[in-house]
């Protein structure tokens, strides 16, 4: 007999071969449960004031960048100011 | 009690029409069911009337659902490890895994056809994580899996010769031989089972019978069998 025809034989009688009796039906459901049961709730309440504290301490940076923005000058402005006066005359 | 219960599905269905998500009427009544388990459109009615109760958050749909398949899936599992303390934990995993996923079911295909891919790639995986060397047979075991008679060989016996046989080819090839043989698969099947190509599963096919066959002989498989005429 050819090696695959008698392989082939070989997995036509596997074929026929009953399994033994599994039953994880209870096995199943109680993993289930666990883990739906065990599985932590997300609190965001420390995520909450994570934010909050960050838009707050934002908000003082922004500020205070706005007003050293406002009195940034010109380092050049010292050399022009004579010149611009000078044309008026 | 399955034609009891259809009956009452029956009724529900003309009554209440489909469940969300779920098409519990339009469904094709003739099935490419994985083998001949007897599955057919009333099987399948259940199916989705105990999935639509478990996604409503009814657990004892699942539980039914798990009753009605676990025998398929334990015997496909069977067929990845022959220790039945491991196949329970495979099986076990299916069920896990399909309960976390059933979200995912469409309902357009019979629901063992779904947990039978889900059960494959749970298996593929057990294999890819096991030791090739250690899963590898030796010439005394396959000694003792051939009975003396080589006329009587018993299909438990068979199983285990070519589950043995199996384990020494790579974990792709063992799978694409793993389903033809035992599970009677066709390469359109086993394709759609692992997301591969046709023609992959075919090239695979091709090679791992080559590499059996060269195996068989090396192990003086036929002459053990008793086989050579």
């Amino acid at each position: 007999m050819d090696t695959m025809k008698s392989i082939e034989k070989l997995a036509q009688i596997a074929r026929q071969e009953e399994p033994p009796e599994i039953s994880v039906s209870a096995s199943v459901m109680a993993h289930i449960r666990t883990f739906r049961y065990s599985r932590p709730a997300i609190d965001v309440m420390p995520v909450s004031w994570v934010a909050g504290i960050s838009a707050v301490a934002a908000s003082i940076i922004l500020f205070l960048a706005f007003y050293a923005y406002q009195s940034i000058h010109d380092p050049y402005m010292n050399f022009f100011a004579p010149i611009q006066v000078a044309w008026l005359w | 009690m399955i034609a009891e219960y259809s009956q009452i599905v029956r009724g529900l269905i003309a009554t209440t029409g489909s469940g969300p998500g779920l098409a519990l009427a339009g469904f094709p009544v003739a099935f490419d069911s994985p083998r001949s388990t007897g599955y057919n459109s009333d099987v399948h009615n259940l199916d989705l009337l105990d999935i639509q109760a478990c996604l409503n958050g009814d657990d004892q749909g699942y539980h039914r659902l798990l009753r009605r398949h676990e025998t398929g899936v334990a015997r496909l599992m069977w067929r990845f490890s022959r220790d039945k303390t491991i196949c329970e934990e495979l099986v076990q995993e299916v069920f896990v895994q399909a309960y976390f996923s059933l979200t995912r079911y469409r309902g357009d295909g019979p629901f063992p056809a779904w947990l039978h891919r889900i059960a494959t790639r749970v298996g593929y995986h057990f294999w890819k994580q096991q030791k090739r060397a250690a899963a590898e047979w030796s010439l005394q075991e396959i000694d003792a899996a051939v009975s003396p008679e080589p006329d009587t060989l018993d299909p438990s016996q068979a199983a285990e010769l070519l589950h043995g046989l199996l384990s020494r080819l790579p974990s792709p090839d063992r799978l694409v031989l793993t389903l033809m043989y035992f599970e009677d698969c066709s390469t359109e099947q086993i394709a759609q089972r692992m997301s591969w190509t046709r023609g992959m599963v075919k090239m695979r096919a091709m090679r791992a019978r080559k590499k059996l066959k060269a195996l068989a002989e090396q192990l003086g498989l036929l002459e053990k069998l008793g086989w050579i005429q």
